[in-house]
């Protein structure tokens, strides 16, 4: 009798295990089947905003293909000689105003210890927009800048160091025109009302892109004495899908012959984002020289 | 006999082949002389009782089979990894060539087949290793079909895939015995249950294992689950429940009681810190206590284990400066000798007992 039961019930977990595998595989379908039933917002990104992985260790091993997005904040500081071409770094620090602040509901800071606060909130990004013009004309200020110094009355720098930076400037500038990302984070809060309402506030250039997205979001200190400066900062650490599969059949044209390995190949994609925020490759084009 | 469990049978054949080995003894002394036809009908019976033991759980009938036994359980684990990153760097050396109608049929016909493949072989093998080497297998197709079909169509990473990677771990391990499988299943509801209570208390949970007070929940619960949920038909289960409970909470107890950084409280550092290490001092010798009131050796050993190891490092905080070093070392020697009469006390204690 026993043993029936024992059969029985050994039958019941079988099934039960097949059940669980399609029911959770009709789940994830079904909300992959709702997010792109609608296409919320289209994107179309360059090699500039994505990033082909570089291809070391077991990578190598990897036939598919990922798109990473390189994004960034606004810069604030003023470009000063000291920043040079290297000020532009791949910027995770933002700074918010105190109403989108409230909403993240931040502890007092503690004087002893350090602490740091990691929230799931929401993040506005601005493709093409002001924060991108702005960056331009910061290099075009910092060039003219370089440009107008003079080697023995205005500075210290010998005129082969003044060649140097000028060069540097140019290449800053170049850079920001052609190859930088255009893709900034400039706002965040846990409410997405928030970000709704500062979205329609914001001027819009004429190819501007607003996506409001989930992200991982940290408060911009850790410790009240050392950190005091940054209290109305937080740090934008991921979006939370910021990786995207490549299907096969939407890929067009052949990745340039050893690109892989060392991925600065040309390229033109269409990102779509659905319903539940979540972005997939509409279509790839690689681009034999420059896709423009 | 067929409803015994595995260590029921196997305690079972111990014990006929200790009383052989018992009644060689007597006889060889001369204190027990059992009529012919008595002492064959005895071997006859116990042969008997080894043989069908052997066919329902394929217990270990020699010192030098139990040998081999632990063996081959080394040998499957080995195997059963070996096969999982192959099958992983397959689907990873070939999964761009196909198309995303294929590699969804792929990822959920894996488990599924591989599931087949394990009860089949179940059927066939008494011994269980190569039904437990598929299981596993079929865990891990499993985990990928969860990870890539979420990878495929960038879903957003949640923490609700390790409650579905521990719920098919634990049916594979309560329908095969894997006890392995029910590990990865307890450590997979430890990462759910800890990001899950890391959410509600507002941090993202990818960061959960930075607070270990997230697991403190998840081990009471599985520590108290064997008491709800009888586990005597499943070999083993009960220990690996209480086990690894135990070594998640006194680790986490251990990092808090040297980090207070990592707490919820809102009090000082030190605070935090000499809280947990009255905490830890007070459940570990409890543990101690609850597991000579139970006879359970394994919990015994690690309430001593840790109880050692907040001593040590507690020690290591007062006396490591203070002191010079031969001195801190000969403090730990002298610590440790008190510890073991302390026990050699407790054993006689427990072996006059048992003599009465």
């Amino acid at each position: 009798m026993n043993s029936l039961r024992n059969r029985v019930a050994s039958q019941k977990l079988v099934l039960f295990a097949v059940g669980f595998v399609l029911l959770v595989n009709a789940f994830v379908l079904a909300k992959v089947y709702i997010n792109r039933s609608s296409v919320e917002t289209k994107l179309q990104l360059t090699e500039r905003e994505l990033r082909l992985p570089y291809q070391y260790g077991l990578n190598k091993e990897d036939s598919s293909t990922r798109l990473n997005l390189f994004w960034t904040t606004p810069a604030t500081e003023p470009l000063t000689m000291e920043h040079g071409r290297w000020y532009w770094h791949q910027d995770r620090s933002l700074k918010i105003n105190e109403k989108h602040l409230a909403s993240f509901n931040i502890p007092a800071c503690k004087k002893t210890g350090n602490r740091r606060y990691k929230y799931n909130a929401w993040a506005l990004l601005e493709f093409n927009g002001q924060s991108y013009a702005d960056y331009v004309v910061r290099a075009e200020e910092y060039r003219r800048m370089i440009f107008a110094l003079q080697p023995e009355v205005n500075t210290e720098l010998g005129e082969k160091e003044l060649a140097e930076k000028r060069k540097d400037a140019d290449t800053t500038l170049k850079d920001a025109q052609v190859t930088k990302t255009r893709l900034f984070v400039v706002d965040a809060a846990t409410d997405k009302a928030l970000l709704v309402a500062a979205m329609q506030r914001r001027k819009a250039l004429e190819d501007t892109r607003w996506i409001i997205l989930p992200a991982e979001i940290e408060a911009g200190f850790y410790n009240c004495e050392k950190n005091e400066p940054h209290r109305n900062r937080v740090y934008i650490n991921r979006l939370a899908v910021d990786s995207l599969y490549v299907p096969r059949d939407v890929i067009k044209g052949n990745l340039p012959k050893g690109q892989k390995e060392q991925p600065n190949a040309k390229f033109n994609a269409e990102i779509f984002y659905g319903r539940l925020h979540e972005p997939w490759v509409h279509s790839l084009q690689f681009c034999e020289n420059d896709c423009s | 006999m067929t409803n015994l469990t595995k260590t029921q049978a196997q305690l079972r054949a111990d014990q006929v082949r200790a009383f052989r080995v018992e009644q060689a003894v007597l006889e060889e002394q001369g204190l027990l002389q059992l009529p012919d036809d008595t002492a064959r009908r005895i071997r006859e019976y116990h042969d008997n009782v080894l043989r069908d033991l052997q066919q329902a759980q394929d217990v270990d009938l020699s010192e030098s089979a139990r040998h081999l036994s632990v063996g081959m359980q080394i040998v499957s684990f080995l195997g059963a990894s070996a096969l999982a990153a192959s099958l992983f760097f397959l689907f990873f050396q070939y999964w761009g060539l196909f198309t995303t109608a294929a590699q969804v049929a792929i990822l959920i016909a894996a488990p599924l087949i591989s599931l087949g493949i394990a009860l089949w072989i179940r059927r066939l093998d008494a011994s269980g290793y190569y039904a437990k080497l598929a299981a596993l297998i079929s865990f891990v197709c499993w985990v990928m079909n969860i990870v890539l079909i979420g990878n495929i169509f960038n879903v957003t990473p949640s923490p609700n895939a390790f409650a579905a990677f521990a719920l098919y771990g634990f049916l594979l391990a309560y329908r095969l015995q894997v006890r392995l499988l029910l590990v990865a299943a307890i450590i997979c509801s430890f990462i759910f249950i800890g990001t899950r209570f890391g959410t509600w208390m507002g941090s993202y949970w990818i960061y959960a294992g930075e607070k270990p007070e997230h697991f403190f929940l998840p081990a009471i619960i599985f520590f108290t689950l064997p008491f709800w949920f009888k586990q005597d038909r499943f070999h083993g289960f009960t220990a690996i429940y209480q086990m690894l409970s135990v070594i998640t909470f006194f680790v986490a107890v251990l990092i808090l009681a040297n980090w207070g950084a990592g707490s919820y409280f809102y009090w000082p550092n030190s605070i935090i810190e000499g809280f947990y290490q009255i905490l830890g001092f007070v459940a570990s010798a409890l543990l101690v206590i609850y597991g000579l009131r139970k006879h359970n050796a394994r919990l015994m050993l690690a309430g001593n284990v840790f109880f050692a190891l907040f001593l040590y490092t507690k020690f290591f905080d007062w006396w490591w400066d203070l002191f010079p070093k031969y001195l801190f070392f000969l403090l730990i020697g002298l610590t440790a000798i008190l510890a073991l009469m302390i026990f050699n006390r407790l054993r006689k204690v427990q072996q006059t007992g048992g003599l009465s």
